[in-house]
C-alpha cells in the first residue's frame, strides 16, 4: 500500500458527499411534507368550492337581473343627495363632534367624583351598622360621617345626570344630521340584500391566495379552509370483534354536497343524496348527525381516500372504469366493505327489526316476501323468522290425492306440469348430469314416491256428484278463487297453485272432498273453505277435472333401475356399517323394502320435510345452513370452488348461488351423497337481486337500542297481524294497509269487488268482527265473491281484530256500543229524515232488485247496531267520499249544509246524529211499512 | 418460461435446497480463496441478481418479495451474504499476506492513527445522513401494511412467527415442539455463551484469518447459514398455508393437499421389521431409540478423542471437550434428523407421549 | 249630450274594430251512422216503482240513438288541438236535469270552472255521482223533488261520466274543456261550432259506444267549414 494520507481519506470528497446527502435529505424531508399534504380529498374539496362558486355566480346573475334597476338608480340618487347634504353640514357635524367629546369628558369627571363619594358612603354605612349592632361607641362618629356625606353623594349624582343629559342632547343633534344618509344607505342595502348575500357566499368559497396560504402544509393547523369533515356518531359503533369503536364518518370530506339541496345534477362525489326528505336532512327520519353514512352503506368511515374507504363498484363495467380512473383495487383487509348501490337496502334491516316489511325498502321487502313465499326460510333457519308456516302442501295423505306415477313425474321436473309452480327442481340438476347419475336420480325419485304413498293416510273421501263444467268455470271466476289462484284462463292470484291441469293430477272424489272441506285432507292447510254447496263443488270439480296437461300425461314415468337402487342403498348403509355387513343387509331386503328404505333415505337427504309435512319426519331437523349472520359471514367461508368468473365478493357468491345453486360443485369430484343439495328455483334477475339483498340484510350486528327503530307493543301486535295476513293472503281480495288487491284489479265494476278494508278498525265493532272472521256471513248480498271460512283459532282471530283496531290507533275492548238514552223527539226526527232522504231506496232487498246489477244495493241496515261503531256512522254520513273514495253511498250534507232546513232547525250535525240514533234502534218491518205507504 | 419456473419450484423443495446449500457451503469453506475471488463472486452475484430480476416478472414471486414485511428480509439476505463474503475475503487476503511473509492488514493499519474527530465522526455523520435518507425514502414507498381488524375466531393461514423465529418454526416440522422450541434454542444460546470458554486459542485473534481458524469459522458459518438463515428463508418464502411447501413461483393455495404420513422408530422396529406389535411398557418400546440416542452422544466423542480429534482433546481437556462435543453433536443432529425424516418419513426416534417427551 | 255622442262614436269605432272578429269562421257538420241501427233495449225499472210509473209505455236505453235521417245523436264534437289563447269560463250555469229517472241532456259540454246546475225533477231519490279523473270526484244525494245543486269541474277532461247509484241505467257524459268550441249533435245529427278564429285545428267527435274520430281542418277568416264524421257498427 502507498503511504497513507495523514487524514486517511480525502476530506474534500467527504465534504462533497456531505453536501450531496444534505441536499438529498432536505429533498426527502420535503418529499415527506409533500406526500403528507397532497391528498385526494383536498382536490375534491377545491373542486367542490369551485362548483359552489359557479352556482353562486349563476345565482348572482339571476339575482342581479331581478333587481329593479330603476329603483336602484333612484335610491342611489337619494343616497348621494343625502350624502351631499351631510357634506354641506360638515362644519356643524364637526362642531357637534367636538361638543360630544367635551360632554363625554364631563361625564367621566363627574362620574369619578360620584363613584368615589359613593364608595365612602357605603363603607361608612357598613361600619355604622356593625358598630350599632355591637353597641360600639364609635357608631356615633360614623353616624355623623354618614350624615355628612349623604347630601354630597346626592349632589354628585345630580351633576352626573346633568352631564349625561347634556351628552344625550348633543348626540341627538348629531344623529338628526346623520339620520337621513343612514336611512338612504339602508334602503339601498335592502334592495341589494340578496345580491350582497350571494356575493358574500362567493367570497367565502372562491379560492384566493390567503386561503392557499392557510391551507399550505405546516400552516394548515391555524385555520384551514380545506378540512376533513366528520360526523361522530354517539350510538353507532364499528365492530372490531373484541372491541367496539365509535363510528366516525368522514365521507362528507369529499361528498360535500350530499346533504345540500341544489346539487342534484352535480358530478359525483358532490351529488345530493336522493330523497333528502327521508335521508340526511335534519328534519328527516335519518338525519346525518345521528345516522352518518357507513351504517347504511358500509365501508371504512375513518378513511378519506377513495380506495381505503372500500368503495365497491356496482358491476364489472364500473369496476373497469374505476380501475382506470382511480387505480381502484379491492380492499382485501376491510371486512365491512361498502355494499354496491343495488344492495343498499340490505342495511335497513339492522335498525328496522321485527317488522314484516321495512317501510320504503321495496327491494328488501320483495326479497323477504319471496324468501317466505318460496320456502327459503323453511329450510334455512334465520333468527327472527321462526314460526313460519310450511309452504309446501301436506304430504301425509298424498295417496288419497294422487298416484305414485304422478309424484314421480312431478319430482323429475315440476315445471313440466306447472310452469308457475313455486316448488323448486331438486333432481337432475347440473351436478347430477350424466347417464349414470340420471339413473340414480330416477331411482331416488321412484323410491321417494313409493315411500310417500306407503306411509300415506287415507282420510274418508266423499263421492263427487256429476257437475256442470261450464258452470264450474263461471263459479271460479265469480266466487273469488282468483284472489289466490290463477285458473280458468285468468292470471290472477299467486298465493295458491295455478289450477289449469288438475285433471292429470287428482281424482274427482278427492277434489270434491277438498273443495267442501280442505281441513279433512290436511289440518294445517291454508286453503279456506268457501262454504260451497254440493252442486257448486261438483261444478267446480267437473271443470277442473276437465283440464289436463297432455304433454305431462304422455311423458314416460321414471323407472327405478335395480342396480341403481342397490348402489344407492349400499352407499347409505356403508355410512353406518362396514361394507360386508352392508352387502349382507342389502341382500336380505325385498325389492319393496329396498324402495321404501331408499325413499326414506332420499327424503332425509334432501330435507323435503322442511317444506312439507311428511309421516315419519315430524321432528327431523332441516338440512340447510343457518343464515342468521350471512350478511357478515367471512368471505373465506364461502366456497367458490373452481368458479372463477364471478368477482370474489359475498354478494356475488350469494347471487350466483341463488341463480344456480349447484354451480359450486363444478370441477369437483364428489360422491353422490356429497354433492350440493340446494334445489333450483328458477329465479328471475329481479328476484335473485331482491333475495340477495335480503340475505345480505341478515346480520347479527349489534346496534344500540337507542339507535334502532324499536317497535312499541302496539306496533309489534300490528306486525303479528301483518304476518297472519300474509299467511292467509287477505290482500289477494281486499285492499288495505298499503296494498291493492289482485281481485279488485281484475273486477271491472268496483262495486262488485270485495270491500276495501281501510279504516276497518274504526268502522266495525270488535265482537262482531271476531264472530264474522270465524263464521263469515253475507253483508252485501249482491256480492258474488264469497268471504271464506279460514278456520282461525281464537288467538289468530284476536290478533286480526287487534291488528285492524291498532292500525286505526284504537285499543280493543270487545265492549260493543253502549246506547245512550235518546229523546223521542230526536227519534222521531231521525225517522222523518230517514224517510225524507229515502235511505230505504238503496238499503233494501227485494227479489227484483237483484237483477239490476251489482252496484245497486247497499248493506242491510239492521246490521248497524251490532256491526258498526256509532261514531263511525256519523263520519260516514257526513262525507262518505272522504272515507272511501268512489263509494256508491252519496253525500247528503255537502259542506254540512242540510237539504231539509225545517227538521231540527236545519242543523246538519244534529240531523246526522238523529239519523244515527234512529239507525241504532231501526226496525226493518216498520221501515218497510212506511216506504210502501 | 413455465418450464424454468416449474424447475425452480421443484428445486426449492426442502430436501433439494438443503442438500444443495450444504454442498455449496462445503465448497465455500473448502476453497475459500477461490470462492471469494472476484472471478467467482462477481459472476455469481450477477447470476443471483439476474435470477431475481427474472423472478420479479412473475406475479406471485413479486407479491411475496415486495410485501413491505419481506423487503427487509430480502435486503438482509444480500447484506449477510456480502458481509460473510467480505469477512472471509479479508481472512483470505490476510492468509495470502502471511504466506508471503507480510504483516496482516490490521497490523499495518494499527501503526497509522488519525484523530477520531473529525475523521471518524465526519464520515459517521455523512453516513447518518445517508441512512436517514434511506429511511425516509423507504417509509415513503414501503408503507407498513394495515391488515384487517383482528378476529379471534379466525386464525390466519399460514400462521407465521416473526421472521427471526421462522427458522425454529421450520424446525417444528422435523422435531417435537419441546426440542425445537425449547431445547434447541437453549443449546444455541448456551453454545454461543460457551464459545469464549471453549475456544481459548489466541492464535489468529486480532485479525481476519481463515486458515488459522478454519474449524471454528466453518462450524459457526454452518450453524449460522445452513441452520439459521437457510431455514428462515425456507420458512419465510417457501412455506405457505397449512405449512405446505410452495415453490417461489407457486400460488399459495389453501386447498393444496399433500400426502404425508410419518412413523416413529419404535413402530418401524417392532411393527415393520419384527412384526410383533408395539410393547406395552414404554421403556421396552422406546429402548432401541433411547439406546441409539445415548450411543450417538457417547460413542462418537469417545472414538474421535482417541483418533481424529486427539490433539483437540488434549488441548481442551476432558470437560471442555465434552461440552464442545455435546454442542457439536446437538448441532449436527439437526440435519441428521431432517434427512432421516425426508428419507424414511421418520417422526420420532424416541416417542414417549406418556410424558410428552419425544426426540 | 256630448257624453252620449262620444259613447256612440266609441261604440262605432269598436264595432268596426271587432267587425273583423265578428266575421270569424264556424265549423259545422254532421255525424252519420252506417249500418243497421242496433235494437234499443227497454230499460228494466222494476226496482223502483216510482220510475216505472213515469214511463207507462216503457223507455229504451239511450246509449245509442240513431236519428230518422241516419245520423247519430249525442255525439260530442270539439276542437282538440290548434287553439291558443285563454278563454274565460262563463258564469252562467249549464243545466243537467234528472227527469223521468233519466239524465237530460245525456251528453253536454261545459267549460272548466263553469258552474253546472244539477236538478232533480223527480220525487224519487237520485244521487249524482261524477267520476272525473282530473278533478275531484263527488257523489251527492238529491232526495227532494226540485232541489238544485251547483258544482264545477275544475280541469278539462273528455269525457266525465256521471251516474246515479240508485238507478244504474242512468248515465250522462260531460265534456269539460278550457275553451268554448264544442257542440253536441241533436235530433238531426248536425253540429255547429261558431266564432272560431282562423287557423288549423284538429276536431274530435266522441260517442259513448262507438269511440272517437278525429279530423284536421284549416279555416280562414270568414269561411264556413264542413266536417263529416261517420260512425258505424
Amino acid at each position: 500500500m502507498a503511504k497513507p494520507n495523514p487524514s486517511l481519506y480525502s476530506v474534500q470528497k467527504t465534504f462533497f458527499w456531505f453536501a450531496v446527502t444534505s441536499v438529498l435529505l432536505t429533498a426527502s424531508l420535503a418529499g415527506i411534507v409533500y406526500i403528507d399534504a397532497k391528498r385526494d380529498w383536498k382536490d375534491y374539496q377545491k373542486a367542490f368550492f369551485k362548483l359552489k362558486a359557479e352556482k353562486a355566480t349563476a345565482e348572482l346573475k339571476q339575482a342581479a337581473s331581478a333587481v329593479d334597476k330603476k329603483e336602484l338608480e333612484k335610491l342611489r340618487a337619494e343616497h348621494s343627495a343625502a350624502r351631499k347634504t351631510l357634506e354641506s353640514n360638515s362644519k356643524s357635524i364637526l362642531d357637534l363632534n367636538a361638543k360630544l367629546t367635551a360632554a363625554e369628558l364631563e361625564i367621566t369627571k363627574t362620574k369619578v367624583v360620584f363613584q368615589d363619594l359613593k364608595q365612602f358612603e357605603d363603607s361608612y354605612r357598613y361600619y355604622y351598622e356593625e358598630y350599632t349592632a355591637h353597641h360600639d361607641p364609635r357608631a356615633a362618629s360614623y353616624a355623623a360621617k354618614l350624615a355628612e356625606i349623604k347630601p354630597r353623594v346626592q349632589e354628585a349624582k345630580i351633576k352626573l345626570e346633568k352631564a349625561e343629559k347634556g351628552r344625550d342632547t348633543v348626540q341627538a343633534g348629531l344623529d338628526a344630521l346623520l339620520r337621513q344618509e343612514k336611512e338612504a344607505q339602508k334602503k339601498v342595502d335592502q334592495l341589494l340584500d340578496e345580491t350582497t348575500r350571494i356575493e358574500r357566499k362567493i367570497e367565502a368559497v372562491k379560492p384566493s391566495f390567503a386561503k392557499d396560504l392557510l391551507n399550505a402544509p405546516m400552516l394548515d393547523f391555524i385555520a384551514p379552509t380545506l378540512e376533513i369533515q366528520q360526523v361522530v356518531l354517539e350510538n353507532l359503533h364499528d365492530d372490531y370483534h373484541f372491541a367496539k369503536a365509535q363510528k366516525v364518518d368522514r365521507c362528507t370530506t369529499c361528498h360535500m354536497g350530499i346533504d345540500q339541496k341544489g346539487f342534484e345534477d352535480a358530478p359525483q362525489p358532490f351529488r345530493t343524496h336522493p330523497n333528502l326528505d327521508l335521508y340526511l336532512g335534519s328534519m328527516s327520519a335519518h338525519p346525518i348527525e345521528k345516522i352518518g353514512c357507513t351504517t347504511c352503506h358500509g365501508g371504512n368511515g375513518h378513511s378519506v381516500s377513495f380506495i381505503d374507504t372500500a368503495h365497491t363498484p356496482r358491476d364489472e363495467k364500473q369496476k373497469a372504469e374505476w380501475e382506470k380512473k382511480y387505480g381502484w383495487r379491492d380492499l382485501e383487509k376491510w371486512e365491512a366493505k361498502m355494499l354496491p348501490l343495488q344492495y343498499t337496502q340490505a342495511a335497513c334491516a339492522k335498525c328496522h327489526t321485527g317488522t314484516v316489511e321495512v317501510p320504503q325498502a321495496d327491494k328488501l321487502n320483495l326479497g323477504r316476501n319471496l324468501a317466505v313465499d318460496l320456502g327459503c326460510l323453511n329450510c334455512h333457519k334465520v333468527e327472527g323468522f321462526e314460526g313460519l308456516w310450511k309452504v309446501g302442501p301436506d304430504l301425509t295423505a298424498v295417496a288419497s290425492k294422487t298416484d305414485e306415477t304422478w309424484v314421480s313425474k312431478w319430482l323429475q321436473d315440476p315445471t313440466r306440469f306447472r310452469p308457475s309452480t313455486k316448488m323448486p327442481r331438486i333432481f337432475h340438476l347440473e351436478n347430477q348430469a350424466g347417464a349414470d347419475n340420471a339413473k340414480l336420480e330416477d331411482a331416488a325419485i321412484v323410491a321417494t314416491a313409493k315411500y310417500l304413498h306407503h306411509h300415506s293416510a287415507h282420510p274418508e273421501v266423499l263421492r263427487a256428484p256429476q257437475g256442470d263444467a261450464a258452470m264450474g268455470e263461471k263459479l271460479i271466476k265469480d266466487l273469488g278463487c282468483l284472489g289466490c289462484h290463477s285458473a280458468a284462463g285468468v292470471t290472477a292470484g299467486t298465493h295458491g297453485p295455478e289450477l289449469s291441469s288438475l285433471g292429470s293430477k287428482v281424482n274427482a272424489d278427492w277434489l270434491f272432498t277438498w273443495l267442501k272441506d280442505p281441513k279433512r285432507h290436511s289440518a294445517t292447510t291454508r286453503m279456506p273453505s268457501l262454504r260451497l254447496s254440493d252442486s257448486e263443488a261438483a261444478d267446480i270439480t267437473a271443470y277442473l277435472m276437465s283440464q289436463r296437461n297432455e304433454a305431462f300425461d304422455s311423458a314416460a314415468a321414471p323407472k327405478a333401475d335395480p342396480k341403481a337402487v342397490d348402489d344407492l342403498i349400499l352407499l347409505n348403509l356403508q355410512s353406518k356399517m362396514r361394507h360386508e355387513e352392508a352387502v349382507a343387509q342389502l341382500s336380505k331386503m325385498a325389492p319393496d323394502e329396498k324402495l321404501l328404505y331408499l325413499g326414506e333415505r332420499t327424503i332425509a337427504h334432501q330435507g323435503c320435510y322442511s317444506c312439507h309435512d311428511i309421516r315419519g319426519f315430524e321432528q327431523a331437523k332441516s338440512i340447510a345452513t343457518e343464515l342468521s349472520d350471512e350478511g357478515r359471514k367471512n368471505l373465506h367461508q364461502f366456497d367458490f370452488g373452481y368458479v372463477h368468473d364471478i368477482p370474489h365478493t359475498r354478494q356475488d357468491w350469494i347471487r350466483k348461488k341463488l341463480e344456480d345453486p349447484r354451480v359450486f360443485d363444478h370441477g369437483k369430484v364428489k360422491g353422490y351423497y356429497e354433492r350440493l343439495r340446494m334445489p333450483h328455483f328458477g329465479l328471475s334477475e329481479v328476484e335473485s337481486e331482491a333475495i340477495t339483498t335480503f340475505v345480505l340484510s341478515l346480520t347479527q350486528e349489534e346496534i344500540a337500542l337507542e339507535a334502532q327503530d324499536l317497535l312499541t307493543t302496539d306496533e309489534q301486535r300490528i306486525e303479528r297481524g301483518r304476518r297472519l295476513i300474509q299467511k292467509l293472503n287477505c290482500q289477494g281480495c281486499h285492499s288495505f294497509d298499503g296494498k291493492d288487491a289482485i281481485l279488485r284489479s281484475i273486477t271491472e265494476d268496483p262495486g262488485a269487488a270485495p270491500p276495501v278494508l281501510h279504516g276497518q278498525g274504526s268502522k266495525v265493532q270488535e265482537a262482531w268482527l271476531h264472530d264474522f272472521l270465524q263464521h263469515p256471513t253475507t253483508i252485501r248480498p249482491w256480492l258474488k265473491y264469497r268471504m271464506p271460512t279460514f278456520g282461525l283459532t281464537d288467538t289468530e282471530t284476536q290478533d286480526i281484530v287487534r291488528y285492524f283496531a291498532l292500525l286505526d290507533g284504537r285499543q280493543t275492548s270487545y265492549r260493543g256500543e253502549v246506547l245512550q238514552e235518546v229523546s223521542p223527539d230526536r227519534l222521531a226526527a231521525g225517522k222523518e229524515l230517514f224517510e225524507k232522504l229515502q235511505c230505504a231506496k238503496c238499503h233494501q232487498i227485494t227479489a227484483s232488485s237483484q237483477a239490476m246489477g251489482a252496484s245497486f244495493l247497499a248493506p242491510d241496515l239492521t246490521l248497524t247496531k251490532h256491526r258498526l261503531r256509532s261514531d263511525w256512522v256519523i263520519d260516514w254520513i257526513k262525507d262518505p267520499q272522504a272515507m272511501q273514495e268512489g263509494t256508491m253511498m252519496p253525500g247528503f250534507f255537502p259542506d254540512m249544509q242540510s237539504p231539509l232546513p225545517d227538521i231540527l232547525g236545519g242543523d246538519a250535525q244534529a240531523q246526522i246524529e238523529a239519523i244515527r240514533d234512529y239507525l241504532y234502534r231501526y226496525d226493518p218491518a216498520a221501515a218497510a211499512e212506511s216506504t210502501a205507504s | 418460461m413455465t418450464m424454468i419456473k416449474d424447475a425452480v419450484n421443484a428445486f426449492c423443495s426442502p430436501v433439494i435446497i438443503f442438500t444443495a446449500s450444504m454442498v455449496c457451503f462445503y465448497l465455500f469453506v473448502r476453497f475459500p480463496r477461490q470462492a471469494t475471488s472476484m472471478a467467482v463472486s462477481l459472476p455469481l452475484l450477477g447470476l443471483a441478481l439476474a435470477g431475481f430480476a427474472f423472478g420479479l416478472t412473475d406475479d406471485h414471486f413479486r407479491k411475496i418479495i415486495t410485501t413491505p414485511d419481506n423487503v427487509p428480509i430480502v435486503g438482509m439476505l444480500f447484506i449477510f451474504l456480502y458481509f460473510t463474503w467480505y469477512a472471509v475475503r479479508k481472512g483470505v487476503i490476510n492468509d495470502q499476506r502471511m504466506e508471503r511473509g507480510e504483516s496482516t492488514i490490521e497490523q499495518t493499519e494499527t501503526n497509522e492513527k488519525v484523530l477520531v474527530f473529525p475523521y471518524l465522526i465526519f464520515i459517521e455523520f455523512v453516513m447518518a445522513l445517508a441512512y436517514a435518507i434511506v429511511l425516509v425514502v423507504w417509509s415513503i414507498f414501503l408503507k407498513a401494511p394495515l391488515e384487517e381488524p383482528a378476529n379471534p375466531t379466525i386464525s390466519p393461514n399460514p400462521s407465521k412467527a416473526p421472521w427471526y423465529f421462522l427458522g425454529l418454526q421450520e424446525l417444528l416440522v422435523y422435531f417435537d415442539p419441546w426440542i425445537a422450541g425449547v431445547l434447541l434454542p437453549t443449546f444455541i444460546i448456551i453454545g454461543l455463551c460457551a464459545i469464549p470458554y471453549i475456544d481459548r486459542d489466541t492464535d489468529g485473534s486480532g485479525y481476519f484469518s481463515f486458515k488459522k481458524r478454519r474449524a471454528v469459522i466453518s462450524t459457526y458459518l454452518f450453524g449460522f447459514w445452513i441452520l439459521w438463515v437457510l431455514l428462515i428463508v425456507i420458512g419465510t418464502f417457501m412455506r405457505g398455508p397449512n405449512w405446505n411447501f410452495f415453490g417461489p413461483f407457486e400460488k399459495w393455495d389453501i386447498h393444496k393437499t399433500v400426502p404425508l404420513l410419518n412413523i416413529n422408530l419404535s413402530e418401524i422396529i417392532f411393527i415393520k421389521w419384527l412384526g410383533i406389535g408395539l410393547p406395552k411398557l414404554w421403556i421396552v418400546r422406546e429402548l432401541p431409540g433411547i439406546l441409539l440416542t445415548l450411543g450417538y452422544f457417547m460413542v462418537p466423542p469417545a472414538i474421535l478423542a482417541k483418533t481424529k480429534l486427539k490433539s483437540a482433546y488434549q488441548k481442551l481437556g476432558p470437560v471442555r471437550y465434552a461440552v464442545l462435543m455435546m454442542l457439536l453433536l446437538v448441532m449436527v443432529s439437526v440435519p441428521i434428523k431432517m434427512y432421516l425424516r425426508w428419507a424414511f418419513n421418520l417422526k420420532y426416534i424416541v416417542a414417549i407421549p406418556e410424558f410428552f417427551f419425544n426426540i | 249630450m256630448i257624453c252620449s255622442w262620444n259613447r256612440a262614436t266609441l261604440t262605432a269605432l269598436l264595432l268596426t274594430l271587432f267587425a273583423t272578429q265578428a266575421q270569424a269562421a264556424s265549423v259545422s257538420g254532421s255525424a252519420s251512422f252506417q249500418g243497421q241501427a242496433p235494437a234499443a233495449e227497454p230499460i228494466k225499472m222494476e226496482a223502483d216503482p216510482s220510475c216505472k210509473a213515469l214511463h207507462a209505455d216503457g223507455i229504451a236505453a239511450d246509449d245509442v240513438i240513431v236519428n230518422a235521417n241516419g245520423t247519430l245523436k249525442n255525439v260530442f264534437v270539439y276542437v282538440k288541438e290548434g287553439l291558443s289563447g285563454k278563454y274565460e269560463a262563463p258564469k252562467t250555469p249549464v243545466t243537467l236535469d234528472q227527469k223521468g229517472c233519466m239524465y237530460t241532456p245525456k251528453v253536454l259540454g261545459v267549460m272548466a270552472g263553469q258552474p253546472i246546475e244539477i236538478i232533480n225533477s223527480d220525487s224519487t231519490l237520485h244521487n249524482v255521482h261524477a267520476l272525473p279523473k282530473n278533478s275531484p270526484q263527488f257523489n251527492l244525494g238529491m232526495p227532494l223533488q226540485g232541489m238544485k245543486i251547483k258544482k264545477t269541474l275544475a280541469k278539462p277532461e273528455v269525457m266525465v261520466k256521471v251516474k246515479c247509484d240508485v238507478h244504474p241505467w242512468m248515465a250522462s257524459y260531460i265534456g269539460v274543456l278550457d275553451h268554448p268550441f264544442y257542440a253536441v249533435t241533436g235530433e238531426d245529427g248536425s253540429f255547429e261550432i261558431k266564432d272560431l278564429p282562423a287557423g288549423t285545428y284538429v276536431i274530435e267527435a266522441w260517442h259513448e259506444k262507438y269511440g272517437t274520430q278525429t279530423q284536421s281542418i284549416t279555416i280562414d277568416d270568414s269561411g264556413k267549414s264542413d266536417v263529416a264524421f261517420q260512425f258505424g257498427v
